[in-house]
């Protein structure tokens, strides 16, 4: 990790506090993206899966997420951020055409190798 | 003198909650949240005042309670703006989680705090007992002593809370009534002046944290007890030590700028430098003992006396510096710190710098208490101070007078049966 | 012996009242006429506490011609001391403080028995004028505004001229009212003969 004062400026990084050495190079305060505190993605067991076709881009599962791992994208549809999403079930549970499913994550593990 | 155009500018009769405000609008502060508690509420209400009348620029909002006060400047100061409120004694307590909350954030708050006493018993007198309960928190805590320098130490503050090697939140405590009710003339240098002398307010938020739809940030979440967290306190730590040299360079920057000395800005020394007695003290109190202090020396006594105003940082190295030469040492305070070793916060911390440094190891601090919940300490009172002094290091003992308790003085106890 | 008091350092003034009277904004006042009038320091110390109308209160006014004034308690041996209300006279501790010279709000056939015939008084009938002069607020009669006139003719240490410009100052349109009755004040204000 580079100087956070510079990381802090570009739109896009933030400093992650887990990849420093030192606590000397450390920012004053942990600080990064929204749900990115510590590595949440490896806790999950199921994961949320969108069928698009059903999909009406209501944006609930944003503003549900609780981690807010779910960010628009430039085709208007909403995307999981897997490194971080836990698969809690709150955007399946919440969306209201029922779009989302929860799936088994050695079963999406399968899906995405045959892919 | 009082007739100058701006009642801004020029020297001007303020009461010290007044100079507290006036510096606010002088440091062109944008966001001031406010709730009223005695003594500190006259500098909320002339900051609405001035804002209400245009004469000040700045979001002012009524909070319903300290706590909500402070978690306003917090939600402010996020967002890059300059900050300040007032707040005194019971409604500092009742801040203090968001106080706490603000230094870990190192957010550049500045707050104004009439000191005065914890209830119960109910009390609003000066005493700085509310200011000690918060002197952990990570804030640097300045100890006034005029009214001058009330609005001076608010304006230095802020030169000093945005460093961005210190970015630590600013308490500036004076004396509830004695100073924050009372009027003396005080002198406001040009606006022009002071805009030179303050830090731009940076466009982009702080260096560390901002409020940018453009890059969103998290700030404040939980980290395991594996993780960085004891780092991020060391940090604390860390800008505390640095900050006694900003305050240093600030205070003498401002000298410099203004024509106003406050000793090295750490403390103010009186006669100490060839002393054999030394007392330190603080707050107008400590002013006032300079009166003792000239009355012995012209009867050949050499004693002297060290006024400290800056309490966190505490100035450790620096006082040892300042007492090695001392015979013996005497400490005021005029707050009370239950269970402590000597009774007494700053008596406490000065013993243990003292033990630091072989040439000050050896030396007696005699604790004194006194003033405590607006107690008037009386010029005499304070000569019988220095009195205890000789004594001590004559005899070898401490007299057993009605103020000793343990082995510290309660100054001016009241106690008729021993009289 | 005013003069004496006139050459000293730092001049003590305790002034006693009755909430409402406004002996905390007189000692303000008293400051400010005194720092125009080329007083180095000054400091007003108002003992606030319980303020309820009526309830005895005091307040403390130093003023220094060229030192930095350093004492923050209260004054003890005052070199003036200006009593708001004649009944005040009857609390113990008020006649037991009384130092200097003495400034008293009272009508003029007033019986001084209880002051010691060694301190020199000085009386003005400031509600009289008050009343008359329509000087009220809220059905009180403003007294403040006129021992500030008494005071300044009884001392000399600032003139009707740096009155007329701080009543300007503070009080906006009701200056000249509050100024007229400091006048009469202080043409009326009279030093009682006393027998030793």
């Amino acid at each position: 990790m580079g100087d956070w004062r510079n990381i802090c400026k570009d739109k896009d990084t933030r400093p992650e506090v887990q990849q420093y050495e030192s606590w000397k190079e450390l920012p004053p305060i942990p600080i990064c993206f929204p749900a990115h505190a510590s590595d949440t993605g490896s806790w999950r067991t199921v994961r949320p899966v969108t069928n698009y076709e059903k999909c009406t881009k209501c944006g609930f599962c944003y503003l549900y997420c609780p981690e807010g791992t779910i960010h628009e994208g430039k085709d208007g549809y909403y995307h999981v951020e897997y490194d971080y999403c836990k698969g809690c079930g709150v955007c399946a549970n919440e969306c209201p055409v029922k779009c989302i499913t929860m799936v088994l994550e050695s079963d999406a593990q399968e899906e995405i190798m045959n892919d | 003198m009082t007739n100058t155009e701006s009642e801004f500018e020029g020297i001007h009769l303020l009461k010290g909650n007044y100079a507290a405000a006036y510096a606010a609008r002088a440091a062109n502060v944008q966001v001031v949240t406010a709730f009223p508690i005695t003594p500190q509420t006259l500098v909320v209400e002339k900051i609405s005042e001035l804002v209400d009348s245009g004469k000040m620029n700045c979001e002012f909002i009524r909070m319903e309670s300290e706590h909500s006060v402070m978690t306003g400047l917090i939600g402010a100061s996020i967002a890059g703006a300059r900050t300040f409120t007032g707040t005194s004694g019971q409604g500092l307590l009742y801040m203090s989680e968001p106080v706490h909350w603000a230094a870990g954030t190192r957010l550049p708050i500045v707050m104004s705090i009439a000191s005065r006493g914890i209830a119960p018993p109910w009390n609003i007198w000066a005493d700085f007992s509310d200011v000690i309960t918060q002197r952990d928190s990570g804030w640097l805590i300045q100890l006034t002593a005029t009214h001058q320098e009330i609005y001076d130490s608010i304006l230095m503050a802020y030169k000093i809370s945005e460093d961005p090697d210190v970015m630590l939140p600013s308490m500036v405590a004076y004396g509830g009534f004695i100073l924050s009710h009372t009027s003396k003339p005080v002198d406001m240098p040009p606006q022009a002046e002071i805009d030179a002398f303050l830090p731009q307010i940076p466009d982009q938020g702080w260096e560390h944290i901002f409020l940018d739809a453009e890059r969103p940030m998290m700030h404040g979440a939980l980290i395991m007890p594996g993780d960085f967290y004891q780092e991020f306190r060391m940090k604390i730590q860390l800008a505390q030590i640095r900050a006694k040299d900003k305050i240093k360079q600030v205070s003498k920057k401002f000298g410099e700028k203004f024509g106003r000395y406050y000793g090295n800005g750490l403390f103010e020394e009186y006669n100490s430098s060839d002393a054999e007695y030394i007392i330190i003290n603080c707050g107008e109190i400590a002013k006032q003992m300079e009166i003792a202090v000239d009355s012995l020396r012209k009867e050949g006594y050499k004693v002297g006396m060290i006024r400290l105003r800056t309490y966190r940082p505490f100035p450790s190295s620096e006082l040892v510096q300042a007492v090695k030469h001392a015979k013996i040492v005497g400490v005021v305070d005029r707050a009370t710190a239950f269970g402590s070793p000597t009774g007494g916060p700053i008596s406490t911390d000065v013993r243990a710098a003292l033990q630091d440094d072989p040439n000050t190891r050896n030396l007696t601090v005699v604790p004194f208490i006194n003033g405590i919940g607006g107690r008037d300490v009386l010029p005499e009172e304070q000569r019988g101070q220095f009195e205890t002094l000789f004594h001590v290091l004559d005899k070898g003992t401490y007299p057993k007078t009605k103020d000793l308790m343990d082995k510290t003085y309660w100054t001016g106890t009241i106690d008729r049966r021993d009289s | 012996m005013s003069v004496a008091v006139q050459t000293k350092d730092i001049i003590n003034v305790v002034i006693h009242g009755r909430g409402g009277q406004g002996a905390i904004t007189a000692s303000n006042l008293l400051c400010e006429c005194a720092f125009r009038a080329g007083f180095k320091d000054v400091l007003d110390i108002p003992k606030i506490g319980a303020e309820r109308r009526g309830a005895p209160i005091q307040g403390f006014v130093r003023l220094s011609r060229d030192k930095e004034i350093k004492l923050y308690s209260g004054v003890r041996n005052a070199d003036y001391t200006l009593i708001f209300d004649y009944t005040l006279l009857d609390i113990p501790s008020v006649v037991k403080s009384l130092s200097g010279i003495i400034l008293l709000n009272a009508p003029e056939f007033m019986n001084l028995d209880c002051i010691d015939p060694s301190f020199e008084v000085w009386i003005v009938d400031a509600t009289g004028i008050s009343v008359k002069n329509k000087l009220m607020i809220s059905g009180f009669p403003i007294l403040n505004t006129l021992i500030l006139g008494a005071f300044a003719k009884m001392t000399g240490i600032y003139s009707l001229d740096i009155i007329k410009d701080v009543y300007k100052a503070r009080f906006g349109k009701n200056w000249e009212k509050n100024f007229l009755s400091a006048k009469e004040a202080y043409e009326s204000v009279k030093k009682v003969g006393r027998k030793i």
